[in-house]
């Protein structure tokens, strides 16, 4: 157990309805650290992280958040150190891009505690550096995917956590706010969790690689160790040359879209 | 598209004074009219006399005011309020836009446990009118009543809160209530019958000032709770997984929320009857209006549901030159024309 580890997840096994979709799961995220979650379509990405943002609760096992039990804690206790991006949003009946933006003060507000001036300033704040200002009173449903995506990001930027999670963060995104968010995100001063599709995103953005297959974690690393023409094949079933990319430090990957011969 | 139709402090400003205006117009307008007209000039020499000064007010009109329209007026003015709160709190922790305590069933299961316990105590016993138990047995019957709905609806609507499954759930459940309270105005003499019949269809005319005790205290109560879970509620609208994200613990604040609403919806349904499609319409109506504003939400639909149904009941009052039309038989009326719209609005 390394002394800057800030979620240890040990051992933790899930089912649901009799299936086992979570199969001993173990790992640690260092402080600061970008880890990606890759694996194929159903291979419990998204089972992961509800376990560590508290809607699946493990069969068995141990998830420490800052060497406490996560599940000890409670719901409140937890939103104050993680914030989630979910890959779909609700379409928030009625709220405006300023209200959905505000939510990120739940966590540490009580009952009958209303915005401050300061909150005020934070929400400003976190709405301009998403360039939502313009948009703070637009009905959250009439935005585009990106917009929506960008509103998710200021309720999270506003919530302060130590961890961010996000599910699939580029979902949804064009090409310029994909690698737009990503920057934007390892900018912060926050410890990432993040799933992806887009391997290359992976490679360029993630510290650390967890690839997941059929509920289990079959390897971890830094992208270079992970990302490796044979892991391609292995876990999805894909042909792929991975190299150098041409200006940055990280693994490139190129699929073979047509058979060979 | 609606999207910027006032900026955030025009809006402040418009909104305070609306709504003064007409809270203010309600009140007099309510207290002036109906089988007798009072008009203005007996209405303002008997304010000016409220305040100490010597007028020339007509007895009989003060005690048509004081004792009659006053009360009449706040219970008109407390069930729109209540309805409202309680069909926008349903909406919010649903997060389902027509959800409303009639629709829910809420108001038939209310309904069908305060009919149950009127027949059964009302002839008995003097002892329990006499002493207001009757009003507490009536109300007790009612929350037990919208209670049971309530479990129903959402065992029979699922885990996912599928707008339409709740829907269902809900009109399934209203016309079981509704067949049971039939069942019960069957077996019981005509004359009771009348007045139950009369009831169920919505009034305020039994309306005094003992008898609103308990619904002013149960409505203030709950919209102070309301105010104070506002913000999580709103978390609701986020979605399950959001909410518990943002560190609300989702399961147990709708269960709480939905019982606080049932528990106002059944005091007033107690009080007044079956009067539905209120905490549809305001909430609908508050939500397009004032969009982008949505802190002053329940405020909102409160003073605006409030006034709504001081204005229902000067209708009932004045159509008619000879009687009084029950309030259900209008609110239904102008309801199921706007529900009609928002199902129109929303495929579109």
């Amino acid at each position: 157990m390394s002394q800057a580890a800030l979620l240890q997840v040990s051992n933790i096994s899930w089912s649901a309805e009799q299936t086992n979709i979570l199969d001993s799961i173990s790992f640690e995220m260092k402080k600061g650290s970008f880890v990606g979650l890759i694996g194929p379509n159903g291979a419990g990405k998204s089972s992961l992280m509800r376990c560590i943002y508290r809607v699946n609760k493990p069969d068995s096992g141990l998830i420490l958040f800052e060497g406490e039990n996560i599940w000890q804690g409670s719901v409140n206790a937890n939103a104050r150190n993680m914030a989630v991006i979910l890959q779909e949003q609700s379409e928030h009946l009625g709220l405006s891009v300023y209200e959905v933006v505000a939510l990120g003060l739940t966590p540490r507000k009580k009952l009958f505690e209303w915005d401050t001036p300061e909150d005020k300033q934070q929400i400003q704040t976190v709405l301009n550096d998403n360039e939502l200002t313009h948009l703070a009173y637009r009905l959250f449903s009439y935005l585009s995917g990106g917009e929506k995506q960008r509103v998710m990001l200021a309720r999270a930027m506003l919530q302060n956590p130590k961890l961010l999670i996000m599910d699939e963060p580029t979902n949804h995104l064009d090409v310029h706010y994909q690698v737009e968010v990503l920057r934007k995100v390892k900018k912060l001063d926050v410890t990432v969790l993040a799933s992806f599709h887009d391997l290359n995103s992976a490679a360029a953005f993630c510290d650390q690689i967890l690839v997941l297959d059929n509920g289990q974690l079959c390897a971890q690393g830094k992208p270079e160790e992970v990302l490796t023409e044979a892991l391609l094949k292995d876990v999805f079933n894909t042909k792929a040359y991975v190299d150098q990319h041409p200006i940055h430090q990280h693994p490139r990957i190129t699929y073979a879209y047509h058979a060979a011969d | 598209m609606p999207i910027m139709l006032l900026t955030e402090s025009k809006l402040k400003h418009y909104r305070y004074i609306v709504f003064c205006m007409l809270a203010l117009m309600s009140v007099l307008v309510s207290l002036a009219y109906g089988a007798i007209d009072i008009g203005f000039t007996d209405l303002s020499e008997w304010l000016v006399s409220l305040l100490g000064f010597d007028s020339s007010v007509d007895a009989i009109h003060v005690r048509i005011v004081e004792e009659l329209r006053l009360p009449r007026m706040i219970l008109a003015f407390l069930t729109g309020a209540g309805l409202s709160l309680s069909g926008a709190v349903l909406q919010m922790v649903t997060r389902n836009p027509l959800a409303d305590p009639y629709l829910f069933g809420i108001s038939s299961g209310a309904s069908f446990g305060a009919v149950l316990i009127i027949a059964t105590l009302s002839g008995s016993s003097t002892f329990l009118v006499e002493h207001g138990l009757l009003q507490l047995g009536i109300t007790g019957g009612a929350f037990i009543g919208s209670t049971l709905s309530v479990v129903l609806v959402l065992a029979f609507a699922g885990n996912g809160l599928q707008i339409e499954r709740m829907l269902l759930a809900g009109v399934a459940v209203s016309f079981m209530f509704a067949s049971a309270t039939s069942l019960v105005l069957y077996h019981i003499d005509a004359q009771a019958v009348a007045t139950l019949l009369f009831w169920t269809m919505g009034s305020f005319t039994r309306a005094n000032w003992e008898n609103l005790i308990l619904p002013i205290c149960i409505v203030v109560a709950c919209l102070i709770i309301f105010l104070g879970f506002s913000r999580q509620m709103r978390t609701a609208l986020a979605g399950d997984e959001s909410a518990v994200s943002l560190g609300v613990n989702i399961h147990k604040l709708r269960i709480n929320m939905l019982l606080l609403s049932s528990l106002m919806t059944a005091t007033l349904v107690a009080n007044t009857g079956g009067i539905g499609f209120v905490g549809l319409v305001i909430p609908h109506i508050i939500r397009r209006v004032f969009h982008h504003y949505q802190r002053y939400f329940l405020w909102s639909c409160m003073v605006f549901g409030g006034c709504f149904m001081v204005w229902v009941d000067v209708l009932a009052r004045t159509l008619m030159d000879d009687s009084e039309l029950p309030i259900g038989v209008i609110t239904a009326a102008l309801g199921s024309i706007f529900f009609l719209l928002v199902l129109k609005q929303r495929r579109s």
